[in-house]
């Protein structure tokens, strides 16, 4: 009788045993993902994402397969700061929108095309970024630069566009805006 | 075979002194007392209840453990997802954030990769090549760290290279 006792109760050890350390293993999964999604989180803060969608207006068309160019002005307000440095990425969320063309800002320290991946050509999406090392920079609300695309079919356009860094002289990541608007609006 | 020949019982195929003998043998029936048959009943419930456990509810516990092994499998794979892409495509999400540097040694090539984030942020962007330009500027000997296409300088190519990299669709 002794001996079966002991046999059932290393049964029943070895089978709660099991769940036990599956339990202990979830445990430990979940703590890691915490541990990575943590990681993750001061990236995503210092990334300063500014994420706007635009909708800019277009005349109605006759003829939807015409083409007709136009031009958007990108401007960053960093505020009282100056901006030394920026990124961001425009695309857009309309069909019949190709980018053809990119110039630089207004202001002296980013009148030059800012740096492009020329694949941004004939796409709908680009990356620009542009930097100064100089003392003469912009601050406020400023023209980085000017995108020309080429719009097919009736009706607004809509934009998204994503400050993706920004900052002033020293390096330092500063808080700005980006808004887009029609060239000459 | 005769089936209205059959007997109705073995003992009454046996002659009655037999029947007689035998039940003088076994002697008058036991009389077992009420708590020795408990103890008994209770003993074997005791000894059968632990025997009989995994037949009397095999579909929970069966059920039970496809929970455990489902469970750990799923957690299992999630840890896979999360924690495997993070670390194994780091390099990977940013292919352009390493520049190949071949450094010709004894006729063999050797080849070592440089990091194209200068400010440690953990992402290259365009404040990596306006930090490596700052750092050009000033002529700090930490730019030398960042020398992207190994021509052995660092200068206004390895700026360009990383912003550039930085603008990759």
């Amino acid at each position: 009788m002794n001996v079966s006792k002991t046999t059932i109760n290393r049964n029943s050890y070895r089978r709660s045993i099991v769940p036990i350390a599956w339990l202990l293993l979830i445990g430990f999964d979940v703590c890691l993902m915490a541990l990575t999604y943590a990681q993750d989180q001061p990236q995503t803060a210092t990334a300063n994402p500014q994420q706007a969608i635009t909708q800019l207006a277009g005349p109605d068309v006759a003829d939807e397969d015409a083409v007709r160019f136009e031009a958007i002005d990108v401007f960053v307000d960093s505020g009282s700061n100056a901006l030394a440095a920026y990124q961001f990425e425009l695309a857009s969320e309309s069909p019949g929108v190709e980018i053809v063309g990119i110039e630089g800002g207004e202001h002296a320290a980013f009148e030059e095309p800012p740096f492009y991946d020329p694949k941004a050509m004939n796409n709908n999406r680009v990356i620009l970024a542009a930097f100064n090392t100089g003392d003469n920079l912009p601050s406020g609300r400023s023209r980085v630069a000017r995108i020309h695309v080429q719009l097919q079919g009736s009706g607004a356009k809509q934009y998204r566009t994503e400050l993706k860094a920004s900052a002033t002289t020293d390096g330092q990541r500063i808080q700005a805006q980006i808004e887009i608007a029609k060239a000459g609006a | 075979m005769n089936d209205s020949n059959t007997p109705e019982s073995t003992e009454d195929q046996l002659p009655h002194e037999v029947v007689a003998a035998i039940r003088r043998q076994s002697g008058p029936p036991l009389n077992v007392s009420q708590t020795v048959e408990n103890a008994i009943l209770s003993d074997a419930a005791a000894h059968l209840s632990g025997i009989r456990r995994p037949n009397i509810k095999p579909p929970a516990r069966q059920r039970f453990r496809w929970v455990a092994w489902s469970t750990g499998t799923i957690a299992a794979a999630v840890l896979l997802f999360a924690v495997l892409p993070q670390t194994i495509q780091e390099p990977a999400s940013h292919p352009q954030s390493m520049a190949l540097n071949d450094k010709s040694s004894a006729g063999e090539m050797e080849q070592t990769f440089v990091s194209s984030d200068v400010d440690q942020d953990g992402q290259v962007d365009i404040l990596d090549a306006f930090a490596l330009a700052r750092s050009v500027k000033s002529g700090s000997s930490q730019a030398n760290r960042w020398d992207q296409n190994g021509d052995g300088s660092t200068d206004q190519t390895d700026i360009n290279l990383i912003a550039m990299n930085a603008v990759m669709l």
